[in-house]
């Protein structure tokens, strides 16, 4: 299965600190990433493999919103067929942080990872 | 001259092998330093420097792409860490091996100084026996370990970068559809339903009272949540392929954009190296001596010509200083031979051509300055190797010129060899990731 669906709750501060997004794409594959709230994708162009920091809003303007990290990854590296796809909210009162997900993928073929985290 | 060049050429080695590349004198001869090592090229960073500095070629170097790997070559060259193996290759990229999970295809083709050199960054080790030549010379094993790494690469071709942004072109458009196949789906899930419900209750009581985060419900509730969050990641039932099958015909759009695609990297490029050979005389750690002691760097420019076809034309120069211990050496032909310390530093310049024609032209010269040996003059190396694909599994090389002065001899010996490489097997077209 080259698909990863996973659910996450994150609660924020109440303050106006902003909260950030950042994804790492391993094994030199090529990715596309964009971000939603409740919905309505909030980057004007696909944010392209990995990226730090990507400012989704403040702590006080994102309580009782869905974020959504979409991304699709493409085995565009002929030594393996490894995708790895790690993730990290941060800004809130934690930092939400899992693991890596690893898949294995056909040669030549995509990945996809729908992570939606519920802000509280 | 042209006298010299056609009897160079007259006798010239013709060699017809397949699937083995390199010239190198067999390793268990006892060779002197850089007189009888032939190489092809001697103006670029040694791709394995340990194995350089050994004065071999192996055929078969271990290359570890993890940990695990590398532990279990080791264990078993060494005999679980209890002998010094007779001979063994290996060549790792520890930090590609340790964090080849964070590197991005953006990082890897990047040209910044920090990514260049801890992406290159590789040690190279080696070992080698000489057997014993009675009354002579005791068995020796060489130990050899290096590490090469580039500080500039250059930048990645415009022809690759495009491919690139076709690339990411149709991902945008099949991350935009899976993102709303997978959206659709996952609400009509009863399972998705009840975390839903439950989030939108919480966030309700949040607006209308931002202090009830402070409450004993709040964390009652929110503990709730985290379980069906918890439970619902746990079912693998609740991935939707669908999504992605949907656009396997844009996934072979983007397979076919790659196809052939190779990133051929141009402008500035640095790189440097450098190692030690230690000589275990009697195979005894206690006699251990340092034999051969080495660094390279070589930098240059690399330019793509304009045209449809990609031809490629580097000016390189390198300086390579190299100190070989207790090595022949003689001032004069008649002279008794006698055992010195010599250290030289070869400075020199390449022009190099490389055409998707198949054709590939060089030129290249070395100054060799004795730095610590009065008794040896300077001496250079003046080489010109071409090469000509004959058809994709198949090449012709030559290379002609003249070598450096020997430590024992003068006169510069002639290079010349034509070589025939031939190679089993169909050609795969695909994408290259080799800088």
């Amino acid at each position: 299965m080259s698909q990863v669906v996973k659910l996450h709750m994150y609660q924020l501060k109440s303050s106006s600190d902003p909260v950030t997004v950042s994804v790492t794409i391993g094994n030199q594959q090529r990715a596309s990433t964009d971000l939603y709230l409740d919905g309505v994708k909030i980057n004007s162009d696909s944010l392209v493999d990995s990226f730090s920091d990507q400012e989704i809003g403040l702590n006080n303007t994102l309580s009782g919103k869905q974020l959504t990290i979409n991304t699709t990854v493409f085995d565009i590296n002929t030594n393996n067929d490894e995708v790895s796809y790690r993730y990290k909210v941060k800004g809130g009162e934690k930092v939400l942080y899992p693991a890596s997900s690893k898949l294995t993928v056909t040669e030549g073929g995509v990945a996809h990872f729908f992570i939606r985290v519920f802000l509280l | 001259m042209l006298r010299l060049l056609l009897i160079g050429l007259c006798l010239c080695m013709a060699q017809f092998s397949f699937g083995q590349i390199g010239l190198s004198p067999d390793p268990s001869t006892p060779q002197l330093a850089d007189t009888t090592d032939l190489k092809l090229s001697l103006l670029q960073v040694p791709s394995a420097p340990a194995f350089n500095l050994l004065g071999i070629e192996p055929s078969a170097i271990s290359t570890p792409k993890d940990v695990k790997n590398f532990l279990v070559s080791l264990a078993n060259a060494s005999q679980s860490l209890s002998v010094l193996p007779n001979s063994f290759a290996m060549e790792i990229a520890p930090l590609m091996i340790l964090r080849r999970d964070h590197i991005s295809l953006t990082d890897y083709l990047s040209n910044r100084v920090g990514e260049n050199i801890w992406q290159s960054f590789t040690i190279s080790l080696g070992t080698n026996t000489i057997d014993s030549i009675p009354g002579i010379s005791p068995a020796t094993s060489n130990v050899a370990i290096a590490a090469k790494f580039s500080i500039f690469r250059g930048r990645v071709t415009t022809g690759a970068i495009d491919t690139l942004l076709r690339v990411d072109s149709i991902l945008a458009q099949i991350n935009a559809g899976t993102y709303r196949i997978t959206d659709s789906l996952i609400q009509t899930l009863p399972a998705y339903q009840a975390i839903n419900t439950q989030f939108e209750a919480l966030a309700a009581q949040i607006r209308l009272n931002p202090e009830y985060r402070n409450t004993t419900e709040y964390k009652t509730k929110t503990a709730q949540l985290n379980e069906l969050i918890t439970a619902f990641n746990s079912d693998s039932t609740y991935r939707f392929q669908q999504a992605v099958n949907s656009f396997s015909q844009e996934v072979n759009q983007l397979t076919a954009e790659v196809n052939g695609l190779v990133f051929n990297r141009v402008g500035f490029k640095l790189d440097a190296a450098f190692g030690l050979v230690y000589d275990f005389p009697f195979q005894e750690t206690d006699s251990a001596a340092l034999k051969t002691i080495g660094a390279w760097l070589t930098g240059g420019q690399v330019i793509k010509l304009e045209g449809q076809k990609q031809r490629i034309l580097s000016f390189l120069g390198s300086a390579r200083l190299l100190s070989n211990q207790d090595q022949m050496t003689r001032a004069n032909i008649g002279d008794p031979i006698s055992i010195a310390d010599n250290t030289n530093l070869d400075v020199g310049a390449k022009i190099d051509f490389n055409s998707e024609s198949s054709l590939a032209l060089s030129v290249e010269y070395l100054q060799r300055f004795p730095l610590n040996n009065d008794t040896l003059d300077p001496t250079y190396r003046l080489a010109f190797n071409g090469s000509y694909q004959l058809a994709p599994n198949y090449q012709i090389s030559l290379t002609f010129g003249r070598n450096f002065d020997g430590t024992i001899t003068e006169g510069g010996n002639l290079l010349a060899a034509l070589h025939f490489f031939g190679t089993f097997g169909g050609r795969r077209a695909n994408t290259s990731l080799n800088n």
